[in-house]
């Protein structure tokens, strides 16, 4: 096999997914292939992102003392006994007004792109909404970034649970009249259409709608592109893609 | 008990928290009991949920995740933060275990055809990967919206890899699809979910 064809074998190997015989091909190109190497370790984050995904299920309470027990009784290291509950990690949440100076600068920036979208279409209602999203204590920003089908695309939403999300895009490919692009709201695992997207003519598009007053805090938010109409569910290829910070 | 409600898994949301996992991991490292529950009260709840999407069954998830604890408990001065965050490490022990039970639960003839498990056995680096190129919460978010937006039936194969440990041949004789198209399939669904990451 050349090197492009076991490079190509790579998303596999990350997977396990690779028959024996192959693996172990793979397994020794990799110990001498740097760029492999580096490729193989981003694939891994890949991998290591789809176990995160699994939804996380509290265990019965019986099982801490089970586990804590085994680990005493484990002769692979000497416990060291502390002889007090252990201290736990409380979540800490950090108040809005703590946001870095440069994000509440980037935000103004992207305001000024959203209004101006917004106001070359004289959506009075979408620069209100803008507005007040932009300036909501429990406001979140998500960069978008362009996926394979639309590399340069680049994508920016701010979202509040209380005021709405908006959302700009730039650098859309032209669609045929039979496809649309679509905005997903994603939280989990399920996602939440946000809407159709219009592009003008120059790849650009904007959206601003309010929300549902039990909507989830997304993790990401992405563009499909979808049949005219749009879909209950995405189907078609990912155009940008961008996961919520803290 | 003053305990806290076991969450999920902790990917790095923050420096703090990745920081955290990290401080635990050495402590487990030098013989700390306290820094094992501490680690099983903050990802007991993700390594549970995992192995129990994996094996479907209480039992034998529970028994997993004793296994996984007893693991990070011995094998916690083999983590190498360079090679991935302490949540991504924890994930990738537990779904190693849980996919190993599940091949003996179905007495499978294939049982030497293990998943990877690329810190009990590292790989040699030429050039470690960087502390910032470890897996973060955002990293997460992104794989999973990915995933998520996904056509069924690529996500389907994927899943049947990851949470099943399928190989490629095996995927196509439960599927009925034909060899090729697992493969090019499978390598287009990785690829979406690679060019998700940041």
């Amino acid at each position: 096999m050349t090197h492009d064809d076991l490079k190509a074998s790579l998303p596999a190997f990350a997977l396990g997914a690779l028959d024996r015989d192959e693996q172990v091909v793979v397994a020794r190109h990799v110990e001498t292939c740097a760029e492999c190497q580096a490729e193989l370790a981003t694939l891994q984050r890949v991998v290591d992102g789809i176990g995160l995904e699994a939804a996380p299920v509290t265990p019965p309470a019986a099982l801490r003392g089970r586990v804590l027990d085994r680990v005493a009784r484990d002769p692979g290291t000497a416990l060291i006994l502390e002889g007090r509950q252990p201290t736990m990690a409380r979540p800490v949440s950090r108040p809005v007004w703590l946001m870095p100076l440069a994000m509440a600068a980037s935000l103004v920036l992207a305001a000024a792109a959203l209004f101006y979208a917004f106001t070359v279409r004289g959506e009075l209602a979408a620069l209100r909404r803008v507005n007040a999203v932009m300036q909501s204590p429990d406001v979140i920003r998500v960069d978008l970034k362009g996926q394979a089908v639309a590399a340069g695309a680049t994508g920016r939403a701010f979202w509040s649970r209380t005021q709405g999300l908006v959302f700009s895009a730039a650098q859309l490919p032209a669609l045929p009249a039979s496809r649309v692009y679509q905005l997903w709201t994603i939280t989990g695992t399920a996602a939440s259409s946000a809407g159709l997207l219009a592009t003008d003519g120059r790849g650009g598009a904007s959206l601003a709608i309010a929300l549902p007053p039990d909507a989830p805090r997304p993790d990401a938010l992405g563009v499909t592109i979808e049949p005219a109409g749009g879909s209950p569910s995405p189907t078609l290829p990912i155009v940008m893609l961008g996961a919520t910070g803290q | 008990m003053d305990r806290a409600e076991p969450r999920g898994i902790q990917a790095g949301s923050g420096h703090d928290t990745a920081e955290r996992d990290r401080r635990l991991i050495h402590a487990v490292a030098r013989g700390s009991g306290d820094a094992v529950a501490e680690l099983y009260d903050r990802h007991g709840a993700a390594v549970y949920g995992l192995s129990l999407r994996v094996l479907g069954q209480p039992d034998l998830a529970e028994e997993v995740v004793q296994d996984v604890f007893a693991q990070v408990w011995r094998e916690a001065g083999r983590y190498d933060a360079n090679r991935s965050t302490v949540a991504g490490w924890i994930v990738m022990l537990t779904r190693t275990r849980a996919i190993d039970r599940l091949r003996a639960r179905r007495a499978r003839p294939d049982v030497t055809a293990a998943v990877p498990e690329r810190h009990a056995d590292p790989l040699p680096s030429a050039a470690p990967t960087p502390e910032a190129e470890t897996m973060s919460a955002e990293d997460v978010r992104a794989v999973r919206g990915a995933l998520t937006l996904l056509p069924e039936q690529l996500r389907s194969l994927i899943e049947l890899a990851y949470y099943e440990g399928l190989t490629h041949s095996e995927i196509a004789a439960r599927t009925g699809m034909p060899l090729g198209t697992v493969k090019t399939r499978l390598r287009n669904a990785m690829g979406t979910l690679r060019s998700a990451l940041a």
